[in-house]
């Protein structure tokens, strides 16, 4: 190999030196003002990320303080609850007690006119009839009454747990969005896109507990079905009621033949 | 012959006039309240009588149709006892969804727009 240093070459050589002089001078000012840039950046992080323990903070104590005062509300309407039903079983006892008091009288009023031992015997069995008649049909009140109930606490109770579970599933999404929030400002605390991905989590999250919450309005309908059921139950121990009293009272006219017109 | 009055010629009434126009008025509303308040008692026992003869007539029709009575008696008490449990069926439902407005409001822990 022969190096050959004429004028022509020499030239080619001291410039493309000085070119690669200059790329480097150049790069390297370009990386030191870059690397500047970014410190800056690093020092100065957003509002947001700035504020984001304080604020997710406000939230999380916000809504420990909603779901205390959902127990309370919960506790509040059991009573409620309890005391409505404890009243009808108290105005259903003082009618049954003012009932009896006004059976008893007309009973005595039949004892008075029966006359033979035949007819006395006769009102003794239309009371037992009627008596046992009474039992049966409250019996069969007091079943469909506490069914009825029982159903209304069970349907309460199924609220309660679906409330609790969607509440459980809205707090876990908003947890998540607060973890990943306070990771992305950790990784990058002057990143323009972590406070609107948040706001889209956390307005995604209370979406879908609204959402979930407009769908649960059963229970007002289902109370009104284990009324109709209720009901219903009444009635066919109405019916029932009333022929074995017309039974009764056929056999107590039977028994008092010409005389049955007095009874 | 003329009375002089003297000092009594002055204008207004004296100590004596006065009492005497008070008892009178006493004397008035006594009568009034004594005269009104056996109105009213008559008039209560004339009602009350009337209330009886009612009672009586329910009394004295009851055993006409012992049997009939008694039907009616317990029908009727069992009509009655089935409106309690139905007039405080709409109550049950309001009581059952009384805690909606807490349960709605945990949706409400904060506004995504002002985050």
């Amino acid at each position: 190999m022969r190096l050959v240093f004429n004028r022509q070459n020499i030239t080619i050589s001291a410039s493309i030196a000085i070119m690669l002089m200059l790329a480097t001078i150049v790069s390297n000012n370009s990386y030191a003002i870059t690397g500047v840039l970014d410190r800056s950046a690093a020092k100065k992080p957003n509002l947001f990320c700035e504020n984001i323990d304080t604020e997710t903070a406000k939230i999380t104590d916000k809504m420990t303080s909603l779901s205390d005062k959902l127990t309370l509300a919960w506790t509040d309407q059991d009573q409620q609850v309890e005391t409505r039903f404890q009243k009808i079983e108290t105005e259903v006892a003082a009618k049954r007690t003012q009932a009896e008091t006004n059976l008893n009288s007309n009973f005595a009023k039949l004892e008075a006119k029966a006359t033979t031992d035949s007819q006395k015997q006769a009102v003794q069995d239309y009371e037992i009839a009627v008596r046992d008649a009474i039992s049966v049909r409250r019996t069969a009140f007091d079943l469909a009454r506490q069914t009825f109930q029982d159903s209304v606490k069970e349907q309460v109770a199924l609220k309660r747990s679906t409330v609790l579970n969607q509440q459980d599933a809205f707090k876990s999404s908003v947890d998540s969005a607060i973890i990943a929030a306070k990771a992305s400002c950790l990784d990058d605390g002057a990143s323009t896109t972590v406070r609107t991905t948040y706001q889209t989590a956390m307005k995604a999250a209370r979406d879908t507990f609204q959402s979930n919450r407009t769908k649960d309005n059963s229970v007002k309908n289902q109370i009104q079905t284990f009324a109709t059921t209720r009901n219903n139950a009444f009635k066919s121990a109405k019916e029932t009621f009333k022929a074995s009293l017309e039974t009764a009272k056929l056999a107590l006219q039977q028994a008092f033949g010409e005389d049955k017109a007095s009874i | 012959m003329k009375i002089h009055l003297g000092d009594h010629d002055k204008s207004g009434f004296s100590i004596v006039e006065t009492i005497l126009v008070i008892a009178a008025v006493g004397i008035i509303a006594g009568l009034a309240f004594v005269y009104l308040t056996r109105s009213n008692t008559t008039q209560s026992s004339t009602a009350n009588q009337t209330d009886n003869s009612a009672s009586a007539e329910i009394k004295t029709a009851a055993p006409v149709g012992t049997t009939d009575s008694v039907t009616e008696l317990v029908v009727k008490a069992v009509e009655s006892e089935a409106e309690i449990d139905s007039s405080a069926d709409i109550q049950i439902q309001a009581d059952s969804t009384s805690a909606d407005s807490a349960i709605t409001n945990l949706g409400g822990a904060y506004d995504a727009s002002s985050l």
